[in-house]
């Protein structure tokens, strides 16, 4: 052990030399631990963002495709209609091991019955104003050739829809639609409607298809309240008001359009986003989905935009540990190299006393060591005041730049129209937050992986030149010291 | 007296060109225990490189050299200079970052002294050669030339090696000095069944020693002068 020893009285007797050491090591160490802490902290947050915002996969008619490639009758079709997805077909999907939730809708219209729909008096009066013939527009009826009061929305699950989950409604009395009350006769409606008819829970209203002309009776469930604007066209068409939309069954929906058996869109909510594409391989093998007619499409669009900046961090981070290693295994070799070429006679003298050449090896590993130690314990205490401030202005960095490449403003008022006119529920329209802080904190492993990193460095680059010297014999070294 | 190392054609050179120029050429010689040799011979005839072949820092271009009837080449090189020679250099050899006593020990600890003492068995041995224990915790590069002689010496002499090898040992030292670091060596010798060779350019050092081998080119004279009587 006496190179041990020997090693400790060099760094201890070489202050200058070794000082130099500790702050290259220490300068090192610090970023190495930087790098590695801002990957970590990055790779936590985007697990945390998966876990919480997960991805959806919408089942919806391709009409893109069909207006491209289909046959002149289907072409025509997917213009102007509707083109139902079988029940059975969208609930074959439901059982894969990635599929955390799902959704069906199921849109339609409907006429009131016994009730008044919001501004349908505001609405008759004005056309009395204008002089039109009364006889010819019944109350609550447009004359554009849309004659429906309500919007109905047909769902699984109405806690899903769109407009509860972005937060422009919310429940305020009552239950929400759920899968047991598939197929019963029961409704979740706007409070301004219900108040405006005196409604409360558990009253019965009655609606009127527009295809079939049926009547179907429906107690209310659910009393809910919306911020959704409400557009200028709701003045004439009714339907539009949001204040005009009831909730209810997929097959309460189906018995007004006159159909059974189908959905318009189904939603399923994917337990991590990483695994969507699995899903959607997974549909296209094993389910017997039209996937001309239909297509699955992701929305992960909000953890991409949540996860862009901090991928980039991640990125960047990664990129200071490789160019921080190398770069320091190369600074680190070349002060070694200068170190041991000025100690080129000690070695042949240690060697001429009969000093094995792995002592030697093991003396200069062990000297860099002992200052690594104290470099290492330096960037314990400063590392994490370093990499939470690096970190974070890196993101601030990616942030500011993400806002500054985002759509002009201008479009912003083109979205502001288009929000909230999308039937299923949908999260693409949700608010997007970005992740504006990190929480960044050094772990163990990280420490670890320091300390690897750095005796992978130290023992490279002192192996390099000490071998390319101990290769002499110490005659040769001494007689050239001479 | 028993035979401890012998050189058997052994020969040395270098290459100029296409040309050999030979250093040592078939030397044949026998170094025997409790024996104190001197090694004479003027600059160039190979004094230097001859210690160095003998004490295994390099290696014969031809021919064998025997420790014990064993070769070199056998026993190992670094294994040889750890456990069966000491070398006390011309240029000292110091470790500059160390104290004297830091050396001394340093060279009991490569070649596995076991002393219950190490550090006060190194003081014994730096007072043995004149060195004080002040000068013997200085570092070793703010002592006299003659100081770090003795210190290198002190060195050489603290392991069990049989064989001690020394180029100019006393060429730094003052005159008493230099005759009692002599006594020293011929008592290692005498006293303690060493082989001690020294090489020097000094007559009075040489005309005491047992075994006086004159070195020419290319040829080796070896010239007995006294009878050993082992004590």
């Amino acid at each position: 052990m006496n190179f041990i020893k020997r090693a400790y009285w060099s760094v201890t007797v070489r202050k200058g030399k070794s000082i130099i050491l500790l702050v290259v090591l220490a300068v090192i160490s610090v970023f190495v631990l930087t790098g590695l802490t801002i990957q970590t902290a990055a790779e936590e947050s985007s697990i945390l963002a998966r876990q919480e915002l997960g991805g959806d996969v919408t089942l919806t008619v391709d009409r893109q495709s069909l207006v491209e490639n289909g046959v002149t009758e289907r072409r025509k079709q997917a213009m102007f209609q509707t083109i139902p997805i079988d029940i059975e077909d969208a609930e074959s999907l439901i059982d894969s091991e990635h599929v955390e939730g799902f959704n069906f809708y199921s849109a339609t219209s409907a006429m009131t019955n016994d009730f008044t729909a919001i501004g349908a008096e505001e609405r008759e009066e004005s056309t009395i104003e204008d002089g039109q013939d009364q006889g010819s527009i019944m109350p609550g009826r447009m004359g554009n050739g849309s004659n429906a009061d309500l919007d109905v929305q047909g769902v699984l699950y109405s806690d899903a829809a769109t407009s509860f989950i972005n937060g422009q409604s919310e429940i305020v009395e009552g239950e929400h639609l759920t899968a047991d009350d598939a197929g019963k006769k029961v409704t979740m409606v706007e409070g301004n409607l219900a108040s405006e008819n005196g409604w409360s829970i558990g009253d019965e209203i009655s609606v009127t298809s527009e295809e079939t002309e049926e009547s179907v009776t429906l107690e209310i469930k659910g009393i809910y309240s919306t911020s959704e604007e409400v557009p200028p066209q709701a003045e004439r068409i009714l339907s539009m008001n949001p204040y005009n939309s009831i909730y209810v069954p997929i097959e309460v929906a189906n018995q007004l359009k006159g159909e059974e058996g189908i959905i318009d869109q189904a939603i399923y909510y994917i337990n991590d986003p990483l695994n969507i594409d699995a899903f959607i391989e997974e549909a296209k093998s094993e389910s017997t989905i039209d996937f001309d007619t239909f297509i699955l499409n992701a929305n992960d669009q909000l953890y991409q935009q949540m996860m862009g900046p901090i991928e980039n961090v991640s990125s960047f981070s990664n990129k200071i540990v490789l160019l921080v290693t190398i770069a320091g295994s190369i600074i680190l070799g070349l002060i070694v190299m200068m170190t041991i070429r000025e100690r080129k006679y000690e070695m042949g003298v240690l060697l001429a006393i009969g000093e094995k050449r792995i002592k030697l090896v093991g003396q200069f590993i062990v000297e860099i060591l002992i200052v690594a130690v104290l470099a290492m314990g330096l960037s314990l205490i400063t590392g994490n005041y370093v990499a939470d401030a690096v970190g974070n202005q890196l993101l601030e960095q990616e942030l500011t730049a993400t806002e500054e490449s985002d759509e002009p403003q201008s479009f912003a008022k083109r979205r502001g129209m288009m929000g909230g006119m999308e039937a299923g529920g949908n999260i693409q329209n949700q608010d997007v937050q970005t992740i504006e802080e990190i929480s960044i904190g050094v772990t163990a492993a990280n420490i670890i992986l320091m300390v690897g990193i750095g005796l992978l460095c130290i023992i490279v680059s002192t192996l390099v030149p000490v071998l390319s010297i101990l290769r002499m014999n110490p005659k040769t070294i001494l007689t050239n010291q001479d | 007296m028993s035979e401890l190392l012998s050189l058997q054609q052994v020969s040395y050179w270098y290459k100029q060109g296409s040309k050999q120029q030979f250093i040592l050429k078939n030397v044949d010689i026998t170094f025997e225990r409790s024996t104190f040799y001197t090694i004479v011979g003027p600059s160039g005839s190979g004094k230097t490189t001859f210690l160095a072949l003998i004490s295994a820092l390099d290696i014969p271009g031809s021919g064998k050299i025997l420790y014990e009837g064993t070769d070199l080449s056998k026993i190992g090189l670094t294994r040889f200079r750890n456990q069966y020679v000491s070398i006390v250099f011309q240029s000292y050899n110091l470790l500059p970052y160390m104290t004297a006593i830091q050396n001394v020990i340093t060279g009991m600890e490569i070649t596995g002294v076991k002393h219950q003492n190490k550090k006060q068995y190194a003081f014994d041995l730096l007072k043995r050669v004149g060195i004080t224990k002040e000068q013997a915790h200085q570092k070793v590069l703010t002592l006299s030339g003659g100081q770090q002689q003795r210190v290198s010496i002190a060195r050489a002499i603290s392991t069990p090696a049989n064989l001690i090898v020394a180029d100019e040992p006393t060429g730094n030292l003052d005159e008493e000095t230099a005759k009692s670091i002599i006594t020293l060596l011929q008592k290692l010798a005498h006293e303690e069944g060493k082989c001690v060779i020294v090489v020097t350019h000094d007559q009075s050092i040489a005309s005491n020693s047992d075994v006086k081998i004159t070195l020419t080119k290319e040829k080796m004279v070896k010239e007995r002068l006294k009878e050993v009587i082992v004590k």
